[in-house]
């Protein structure tokens, strides 16, 4: 072979490599929807992929012998989700017409939550949920895709008024801070289990009262839908609870509790993203949907589990003499368990 | 003989307001081998409390906003009236969000004398939950519609056979299983004696 077959063959592997790349840019899919869509063989496809995977481009989504199911390392979408194309198309090309006025704008440098927070209120101030959702996640709510600038996208078409608003809205976030943009997002009545932690976490610190009433505004702020996550987080709760109602030493606990607080939130936030991403899933993916979910919320849930389980060990071994629990139960509450 | 008790029996020892309080912790402290089921430490006992708490977070999110549609869902008969109740204190001004968080707060400590009480008092935990015999929970359950009590009563039944055990309650509705003795019989168990701590 000489050096321009080689050079040949080389561009033609890496041609077959970028379009699988760009394949799964779109959504995960398995080996033959992979195949069909580059028009390539099914073996070729495969061992392009193996090379993909090993370079760590790829990732394997569904490990199933038979179904195995691919995703791309650059996917915007988070946890490779396989969401409708027009959601893809328009919330990626809304967020990269952000970032071109925002460019426009001003010399100030866009950080990532600042643009999602911005976005999210674009949409809502223009009623746009329906094509672009509108999605709870770790920091608050979020667009569906973060912004990715290897991925190619159109310009998302503003009319007049949208274009002023999103001016307005540059204007607004540009003295905004990561923090600032998230902590104004969380001040929405709709927000209120968010600002309701952010309250309970910074009262966790030895410098603080130690208030357990932030944590049963928490408790009593939790969304019903997030059933999956809730044992763990009312597992959180008795524990802080207990903690605070000790007599000395709660403070050597609270560094833990922080950190258990943190994988707790993690698990709940993922639940509450995939609870508000599944209307906009793609209608044929959505068994793989259901496989992604599962996946990303059990294993979450088993390490959060095992996490909480040493706190509370620790929890139930104090003694009752060294907190300050009620002897008496009030009457209803003697009431209520009288059965 | 081991003695297996109902859960009902703990509660009753750690609330000083209930009228069998006394009898049930002289009975305890005259008690040396107490038993419970798995099936009570790793499920009755957490969701009696998930419960009892989700009426008292009901009540606060409608103290914060009379709009909120309250949630009803799981909970028993009795706790949907007294969450009803609640509601209707609040309207009148009878009850405040730090009522209802000492209420609350008063569910956590139970919880955790609860579980004390496991730790420190019950000898030996029995019959893993999946091991529990659907057969006979289905025995139990055409007589007694509560299937948390017909899984506890399973428990009891089952370590019977390995271990001789009397089961302790204070639940006359849900334990009377002379009625049932027959058919549990014809399955091969024999039944242990009940005996109601009233």
């Amino acid at each position: 072979m000489d050096n321009a077959d080689k050079s040949r063959e080389r561009k033609t592997s890496e041609g077959i490599k970028e379009a699988i790349v760009l394949e799964l840019n779109k959504g995960p899919k398995t080996v033959s929807e992979l195949s069909a869509n580059i028009k390539s063989n099914w073996i070729t496809t495969e061992k392009f992929l193996n090379e993909l995977l090993t370079e760590k481009k790829v990732i394997e989504i569904i490990s199933a012998s038979k179904s195995k199911v691919y995703g791309s390392s650059s996917d915007p979408a988070f946890f490779n989700l396989p969401l409708s194309e027009n959601t893809r198309e328009k919330t990626l090309s809304l967020l990269k017409t952000i970032q071109d006025t925002w460019k426009k704008e001003t010399d100030v440098p866009l950080q990532k939550t600042v643009l999602q927070k911005l976005a999210v209120q674009f949409v809502e101030e223009n009623n746009l949920q329906k094509e672009i959702p509108i999605l709870r996640f770790h920091y608050g709510q979020t667009l569906a895709l973060r912004s990715e600038e290897s991925i190619e996208t159109g310009i998302y078409p503003l009319e007049s008024n949208q274009e002023k608003n999103l001016k307005n809205l540059v204007k607004e976030y540009k003295s905004y801070s990561a923090k600032e943009a998230k902590l104004k997002q969380y001040d929405k009545p709709s927000m209120i289990f968010y600002k309701a932690k952010e309250d309970a976490l910074n009262n966790l610190h030895p410098q603080k009262e130690l208030s357990k009433k932030k944590f049963f505004n928490l408790l009593a702020n939790y969304p019903s839908e997030l059933s999956e996550s809730f044992k763990l987080f009312d597992r959180f709760i008795y524990c802080t609870i207990n903690v605070l109602k000790l007599k000395k030493g709660k403070e050597d606990y609270l560094v833990r509790l922080k950190e258990a607080f943190s994988l707790v939130w993690d698990c709940l936030t993922t639940e509450a993203y995939l609870y508000d991403i599944e209307r906009n899933i793609d209608p044929e993916k959505r068994e793989l949907f259901l496989q992604i979910k599962s996946n990303c919320l059990n294993s979450r849930i088993m390490s959060v589990s095992n996490a909480l389980e040493e706190i509370e060990g620790e929890v139930n071994n104090l003694e009752l003499g060294e907190m300050n629990t009620s002897d008496n139960l009030s009457d209803f509450v003697h009431e209520l368990f009288n059965d | 003989m081991d003695d297996f008790i109902d859960t009902c029996v703990i509660i009753s020892s750690l609330d000083a307001k209930d009228k069998y309080h006394d009898t049930v912790n002289i009975f305890l402290n005259g008690s040396e081998n107490i038993l419970i089921s798995f099936y009570q430490e790793q499920e009755e006992i957490p969701n009696l409390f998930l419960r009892k708490q989700k009426l008292f977070t009901e009540a606060i999110k409608f103290y914060k906003n009379p709009l909120h549609p309250v949630d009803y869902s799981n909970l028993t008969d009795k706790e949907k009236i007294l969450l009803k109740t609640l509601l209707t204190r609040i309207h009148l001004k009878q009850e405040n969000e730090d009522s209802l968080n000492q209420m609350l707060e008063e569910v956590i400590d139970l919880k955790i004398k609860v579980i004390h009480f496991i730790q420190k008092r019950v000898c030996r935990k029995v019959v893993p939950t999946l091991e529990i015999k659907e057969e006979l929970v289905n025995i139990i359950r055409k007589h007694n519609q509560n299937k948390a009590d017909a899984k506890i009563i399973a428990s009891a039944i089952q370590e019977h056979q390995k271990n001789k055990l009397i089961a302790f309650t204070l639940d006359k509705n849900d334990w009377k299983i002379n009625s049932i003795k027959e058919k549990i019989q014809e399955l091969n168990y024999n039944c242990p004696e009940v005996r109601f701590l009233r």
